[in-house]
């Protein structure tokens, strides 16, 4: 059933008929919780993978792109100072969202809610990509 | 009278397939989200309220379905158990190579369609 707050989002989202997807790099970073990890929190990890679908989340892969592609614009946003040194897994995420043509990134990382958002649209545009909105939760549950 | 109300219904359910198609069938989203591994830690997991018998055992309360115009207290806290475990296992996703990235998704990508991410079948390898 999880968090009372987590499972009240996900309703909000559905009536309002937003589509919901988790990128490439969430999923594995939830093999790695449930499977390198020592933690309680593995099993909740599993449970995630195992029922994204039933939860009506998609999941896509970018194979066409290819995974070098992703890395070096992540990169390109690290070099441009949007993210702090060495966070390479949320500027993939921000790629591999915009790379899907998603719009509006949820997520609680500081480091990502904390991006300049006139300098990361200004930086997707440079890659031919579409702007992305990075929001927390809570704003998706006025 | 119950045998003509059950033909009616069930003539009912005939036409609305045919006029509306699929009930079950989803809209088309207006737009798509993404959600991070945050979100998806606390969606899993058990409840955390329970609630005690007379008697004094508890008992895990029946889940509930979520109304999301209801319960307008609920609020989403700024950290969360899950936005922790997900901080740490980020760190050490910085660390990977866009080759490891690539594996992790595909292992996980098995357990969503019903395997169990071990690698351990030939079509893995």
């Amino acid at each position: 059933m999880g968090k009372v707050f987590a499972q009240r989002l996900l309703a909000k989202l559905r009536l309002r008929q937003h589509g919901i997807a988790a990128p490439p790099a969430v999923i594995g970073e939830l093999f790695h919780i449930a499977s390198e990890m020592s933690h309680p929190a593995n099993a909740h990890a599993i449970e995630a993978l195992s029922k994204i679908q039933r939860w009506g989340i998609e999941t896509y892969s970018l194979i066409s792109v290819g995974p070098e592609i992703v890395e070096i614009n992540a990169h390109k946003l690290l070099g441009a100072g949007l993210l702090p040194e060495g966070e390479v897994h949320d500027a993939v995420i921000i790629i591999e969202t915009a790379l899907r043509y998603i719009p509006i990134l949820i997520t609680s990382d500081i480091h990502l809610l904390g991006i300049n958002p006139a300098k990361l649209s200004s930086m997707l545009d440079d890659f031919d990509l579409i702007p992305v909105t990075i929001s927390h939760p809570m704003a998706m549950l006025p | 009278m119950l045998s003509h109300i059950r033909w009616q219904s069930g003539n009912n359910c005939q036409s609305w397939s045919k006029n509306y198609g699929n009930p079950i069938k989803r809209p088309l989203a207006e737009f798509l989200l993404i959600l991070t591994a945050t979100n998806l830690l606390n969606m899993s997991g058990k409840q955390s309220k329970v609630r005690k018998s007379t008697g004094g055992t508890p008992i895990a309360m029946k889940p509930y379905p979520i109304d999301p115009e209801s319960s307008a207290d609920i609020t989403y806290p700024k950290t969360t158990e899950g936005s922790k475990i997900a901080a740490q296992a980020r760190k050490h996703a910085n660390t990977w190579t866009p080759e490891k990235r690539h594996e992790m998704f595909k292992r996980g990508m098995q357990i969503v369609y019903g395997a169990t991410g071990d690698c351990s079948t030939k079509i893995c390898r």
